[in-house]
């Protein structure tokens, strides 16, 4: 794919720009993203490609989370480094807090108002993303999501990709082709749509609608992509599709997954984390993990001894 | 042996559960009978109520087709058309009697509304010096009583006179009090041109007026400056060149009157006829049959004379209406004077500049836009008169077009019955309109609101409140439409802050603005609950999805959420619409019930519902009349029926899309 070429006119840096310009970074102001030049994009973008592989992107420290204003805690003091530009697989037996966590990435767990963080911090790119100033809107446009279940709008194909775009109110219909054509490209889709971009998104196959899903979120140009069980609503092969997909994107995005399958995570995934009960039990590279786990409820879990 | 069965049945592996039966019925199958019945029942409804409107309206037709056939016969039709004329050259002149008195209102200004205040003012007041002015009265009336005593005892004569001045100088101190009191904004809704110079005058003369208890001079004077202004408007030259036009427009309705007048009469008569042979051998056959059933021979003999005499045999309509025929040139020539002397009438009225109200210049345009019309209109029913003749036959189609394209819907009228649905419809879809145009941005942003953007408090209270207004009685809307409603429309449309708002200001308190209002007040329940529905099965997916690529809250109710339901919020309009246009008591009560097709929305007018109601009553079972009311309703059923499929659709193709 063409990813170099891409980030160059990312339309949406105010996070990385902060982060990696000051690092005790002042409140944005959180400008309408259209009426950034993109020339001063261009040089902060450059900042980060040249930065060494292996970054670390998310640093999550001493997290604990609660969904009842802090009377249980569902998270207990995690804490782990997500490097930049690989794939990390969240695994753990149903109720163990991966999607939790995953949900906090992006701040989609203030959708529910009893939820709160009793402890610790989440920093993306250095910036602690729950600080007063941070706005959850310019957060979820650097950290993208792709749900368990495809839920592409009752929109065209076409409409459905530009919508990240449009509501940041790019309207140049040149640009939004070009975004549309280059981020179905992204998410393996050009070849079985462009004759019918006009079409409803509900017509297309599951493992379509999910790869659509996968083009909108890669649209808006984010840094991370966290992907919420993808596969799971999904046939072997539409799977194997996505799965060929995200080895992909890893290219050009920081990729988070929880996942049900063992067998995913180990194809994929370059550093897995194991979680149970609400604590992070063993992280290490997916290696590792898969051949020779430190902790024995890894092995057993791995092993299909339970869960 | 029962006891035995049952248990023996139960001994059956996989037999049948045994308990309740009647005639072998089991208890599960004896409420799927019951259901399944109630279901039944309710399609068997349906059908019955579209079979019962259909059976009595499907008269309507033939019967419709007969009365007109009468008309032309008769030869009404022929002079109506000389009558069309008339009317429209009628219009003209009404509208020009109309002008003198606007535009003196509006140079007068304040004064012509003074004396109105005055007595508004001395009325309010009085009602609250009741007490007072009795006591004054009792007052004089003793000392009447000692004047009169024989002999007359002068301590008692000054006592009886000192609470005379006592209660004078209380009742004069209590009016002082009084019309302190009284609001002035009422008043200057009243009059927005009187002053506050005239209203002290006003208070001194109403306190003098209210002791002695006579017109004050301040009134006189005020009559008299009024009478002298009013003479010197009258006198200027464009008032008079205007009266000048009125004349020329009255002069030439005489002679044209009389000539409708002699043939209306022929016209009258031939109608006479023909109802009466358009019936006779009904009449015939009932005499005859009576004398059939006649007990005595004496009886008999004389029901067969009776029916005898009855004779079936048809007028001859060449012979009635030759006199209409022969009438046209008699015609022509009050026509000749009717358009020679509107035309000079026209040229003569004076020009819109000339006037300076509002209302008046309003009507000089009228007439400028009716007089243009007028000379095409003349010569299109004379043409009309000449091709005229009472041999063609009325079609079955043009009893239908005369329903459905009919302008005119007169009942019980001793000269001709027209059943023309189309004032009704009209009257009916415009208001229907303009509730919903109010209704739908309240009921949607509202259910928006509470959908998406309240708090679980405001969705607790907000909710059941909106859905109460569906509880309240239509009737007792109508009240609120007839008491509060129409005349606060009425009185605040003539602030000049709203006059922008086209076809203010409101000039009565019943018209299709006050019902609209109110049926749209009634719909928003109806809309609010179902689009709420709507946007609570937009799945939730949609939102988290929206969210996560960094819209908005607003954005993500706007551009995914309402587009996602746009079909369901459709459906809910087209259902609230439904429910207004079928209803009847505000619409009966608060539009005025003119039958007439409304201009604007300010006009007062019928409805189909409306007048079913109100006629229905007194109507003779089986009659014309009665089998009209009864297509109005089938009309209005199939207008509902459509809107529902509509609708259903709609939500159909909504739920294929998620």
């Amino acid at each position: 794919m063409n990813s170099q070429h891409t980030h160059s006119i990312d339309p949406t840096a105010n996070l990385s720009g902060q982060a990696v310009a000051t690092p005790e970074p002042e409140p944005p102001k959180a400008p309408p993203r259209k009426s950034q030049p993109p020339s001063t994009r261009t040089a902060m973008q450059t900042s980060i490609q040249n930065s060494p592989e292996g970054k670390t992107m998310i640093e999550i420290d001493d997290l604990s989370f609660s969904y009842d204003n802090g009377k249980t805690n569902t998270l207990h003091n995690i804490s782990l480094d997500i490097p930049e530009k690989q794939v990390t697989a969240f695994i753990g037996p149903s109720g163990c807090g991966k999607s939790t966590l995953l949900r906090c990435l992006n701040r989609m767990n203030d959708l529910v108002d009893t939820s709160c963080i009793t402890n610790g911090k989440i920093k993306i790119m250095g910036q602690d993303i729950n600080a007063k100033h941070v706005s959850p809107i310019e957060l979820r446009k650097q950290v993208g999501m792709v749900f368990q279940k495809y839920n592409p709008f009752p929109k065209s194909i076409y409409d459905n990709v530009a919508y990240g775009l449009r509501i940041q109110g790019i309207k140049k219909k040149s640009v939004l082709d070009e975004s549309v054509e280059r981020s179905l490209h992204g998410a393996a889709l050009w070849d079985e749509v462009k004759d019918r971009l006009k079409d409803s998104a509900l017509g297309l196959s599951g493992g379509q609608q999910q790869r659509l899903c996968i083009a909108r979120t890669i649209a808006v140009r984010p840094k991370v992509i966290l992907m919420d069980e993808p596969c799971s609503a999904l046939d072997p092969i539409a799977t194997a599709k996505v799965e060929e997909l995200m080895l992909e994107l890893r290219k050009d995005f920081t990729i988070v997954i929880v996942t049900h399958s063992m067998q995913q995570a180990s194809r994929i995934s370059d550093r897995t984390a194991f979680f149970y009960i609400g604590e992070l039990i063993e992280y290490d590279n997916t290696a590792n993990i898969f051949t020779n786990p430190s902790v024995k409820q890894t092995e057993d879990y791995i092993s299909g001894r339970f869960g | 042996m029962s006891l035995s069965q049952r248990s023996s049945q139960k001994n059956i592996p996989f037999g049948k559960p045994s308990g309740f039966r009647i005639l072998g019925i089991g208890k599960q199958e004896a409420i799927k009978y019951f259901f399944g019945g109630n279901a039944t029942l309710a399609v068997i409804l349906i059908f019955l109520i579209v079979g019962f409107l259909a059976y009595h309206a499907w008269n309507f037709l033939p019967q419709y087709q007969k009365s007109l056939t009468l008309y032309r016969l008769s030869g009404q039709e022929f002079t109506d058309y000389a009558s069309d004329q008339l009317t429209a050259q009628k219009e003209l002149s009404s509208l020009a009697s109309q002008i003198p008195a606007y535009e003196l209102k509006h140079r007068l200004g304040a004064l012509y509304d003074l004396e109105a205040v005055h007595s508004d003012f001395k009325n309010k007041a009085q009602k609250e010096l009741i007490a007072e002015r009795k006591q004054l009265q009792r007052a004089k009336s003793n000392l009447t009583k000692h004047q009169a005593k024989e002999p007359p005892i002068q301590a008692d004569i000054d006592a009886a006179k000192r609470r005379v001045t006592e209660s004078t100088a209380n009742l004069k101190k209590r009016a002082v009090m009084v019309l302190d009191g009284i609001d002035y904004s009422d008043l200057e809704n009243k009059s927005l041109v009187t002053d506050d110079a005239y209203l002290t005058d006003i208070r001194a003369s109403v306190t003098a007026n209210i002791i002695s208890g006579k017109t004050s001079d301040f009134i006189q004077a005020i009559r008299q400056t009024e009478a002298e202004k009013t003479a010197a408007i009258q006198a200027l030259p464009h008032m008079q060149q205007l009266a000048k036009a009125r004349s020329m427009l009255l002069a030439p309705q005489k002679p044209f009157n009389n000539y409708l007048k002699k043939y209306r009469l022929i016209a009258s008569d031939n109608k006479g006829q023909a109802e009466t042979h358009s019936n006779a051998a009904e009449r015939k056959k009932a005499q005859l049959t009576k004398a059939e059933l006649a007990t005595t021979d004496q009886q008999r003999k004389i029901d067969l004379i009776k029916a005898e005499r009855i004779l079936t045999e048809s007028p001859d309509y060449d012979k009635l209406n030759h006199p209409l025929y022969s009438s046209l040139d008699e015609h022509l020539l009050v026509q000749k004077t009717l358009t020679q002397q509107t035309k000079e009438a026209l040229a003569a009225m004076p020009t819109v500049s000339d006037f300076e109200g509002g209302k008046a210049q309003e009507r000089i345009q009228k007439i400028t836009i009716l007089g243009e019309a007028f000379f095409p209109l003349i010569e299109a029913k004379r043409k009309k008169m000449e091709s005229w003749t009472h041999k063609e036959p009325v079609t079955i189609g043009q009893a239908l077009s005369g329903f459905f394209m009919g302008t005119q819907w007169v009942s019980n009228s001793s000269w001709q019955d027209f059943y023309g649905v189309l004032p009704l419809l009209a009257g009916s879809s415009l208001v229907a309109l303009v509730a919903i145009a109010i209704a739908v941005p309240f009921a949607v942003g509202g259910a928006i609101y509470v959908n998406r953007l309240s708090s679980p408090f405001e969705q607790r209270w907000i909710k059941p409140i909106i859905e109460f207004i569906g509880a309240i009685p239509s009737i007792v809307m109508a009240f609120l439409g007839v008491v509060v409603v129409g005349a606060l429309i009425q009185e605040h449309s003539q602030n000049p802050l709203v006059s922008w708002i086209p076809s203010f200001p409101v000039e009565q308190d019943k018209t299709i603005l006050t019902a609209g209002i109110l049926l749209a007040l009634m719909s928003v329940p109806t809309v609010f609950t179902l689009a709420e529905d709507a946007l609570n099965n937009v799945p939730k997916a949609y939102k988290e999805a929206a969210l996560a690529l960094g819209s908005t809250h607003l954005q993500t109710v706007l551009k995914v959420i309402l587009p996602s339901c746009a079909s369901g919020i459709i459906a809910a309009v087209l259902l609230g619409f439904g429910r207004i246009i079928g209803e009847t008591m505000v619409v009966l009560l608060v539009m005025g019930g003119r039958i007439a097709i409304p201009s604007s929305v300010s006009d007062p007018a019928h409805s189909m519902t409306g007048i079913m109601a109100q006629e229905i009553g007194e109507v003779e079972q089986g009659s014309l009349h009665w089998s009209a009311l009864f297509m109005v309703g089938l009309l209005l059923f199939v207008i509902a029926l459509t809107l529902n499929y509509i609708a259903q659709t709609t939500l159909k193709r909504l739920s294929k899309h998620s």
